[in-house]
């Protein structure tokens, strides 16, 4: 079975805290655990986060989000119709967080968890249309191994 | 709407103690950085932030630390937490904050970091 959920929202960060209870919500209908749920919400957050500071550079907008949980997988799609965003060099699967202390650099750190949360981290721009998307995905765990009693 | 809660006390040898409620976020994080900043401008730069009741972190609520700890430290502070959530310490091991900044389980350890 598949579950879907989507939701609009304006380009408002006081809108971020809604769409953290949609994914909560959504998680809990599936195996993973609380500290996974916790960590997949984190990912969500900072990549929609990340497209409500730059998608639309101080013009309102509209984003929209859609969620699909299915036996194999979560799936996680944002899209605007912003400027063109191109991560570059800033989706890095590693930082040097003691160079970031040291320049006293606050940003850059959501992309990383991005990257560390989720198995997959997509961007995509459709230009014909305008719209960037971003798809992320994460894997579901294995099935817990049935103990003997309930084998039996 | 979620939000942050946050208060503030001077404890003795010159230590601000803060303390975080709620959620701190790309929504919440500036007031979190005003606070700090206010502190700076105070001249006290040994902070003990408690987050035990802080119930979410991103990562802009994370950089206000990562962005402050460095001028604490130049100015012979630091900064210490009191009692992370388990929430709030999962985005401080994975962002590797958990080996750099100072961590208490109580007011008394956490003081006992700058003596």
């Amino acid at each position: 079975m598949t579950v879907r959920r989507s939701v609009s929202i304006a380009n408002d960060s006081s809108q971020l805290s809604s769409v953290r209870g949609l994914v909560k919500d959504l998680l809990e209908t599936s195996p993973f655990d609380s500290t996974w749920r916790n960590k997949i919400v984190v990912a969500v957050d900072e990549a929609l986060a990340n497209v409500v500071e730059h998608a639309y550079e101080g013009d309102r907008g509209e984003i929209q989000i859609l969620l699909e949980l299915d036996h194999s997988r979560l799936q996680v799609v944002i899209r605007d119709s912003g400027v063109k965003f191109n991560p570059g060099d800033r989706l890095q699967s590693e930082i040097d967080i003691h160079e970031h202390i040291r320049k006293g650099l606050k940003g850059g750190l959501g992309m990383f968890l991005m990257q560390q949360i989720m198995d997959e981290v997509r961007f995509t721009q459709d230009a014909q249309h305008c719209v960037n998307e971003l798809v992320m995905v994460k894997r579901l765990p294995p099935p817990e191994p049935q103990s003997q009693s309930e084998s039996e | 709407m979620p939000d942050l809660k946050l208060s503030q006390e001077t404890l003795p040898e010159g230590v601000c103690y803060i303390e975080a409620k709620g959620f701190l976020d790309a929504h919440t994080f500036e007031e979190m950085e005003q606070l700090i900043n206010s502190v700076f401008r105070q001249n006290c730069f040994r902070l003990i932030v408690k987050l035990e009741e802080l119930q979410y972190i991103s990562s802009a609520g994370a950089g206000v630390f990562v962005g402050a700890i460095g001028r604490a430290k130049e100015n012979g502070g630091d900064i210490v937490f009191l009692k992370p959530s388990p929430p709030v310490k999962e985005v401080f091991d994975l962002l590797g904050l958990s080996a750099i900044f100072q961590f208490a389980s109580s007011r008394e350890e956490a003081q006992g970091c700058f003596s």
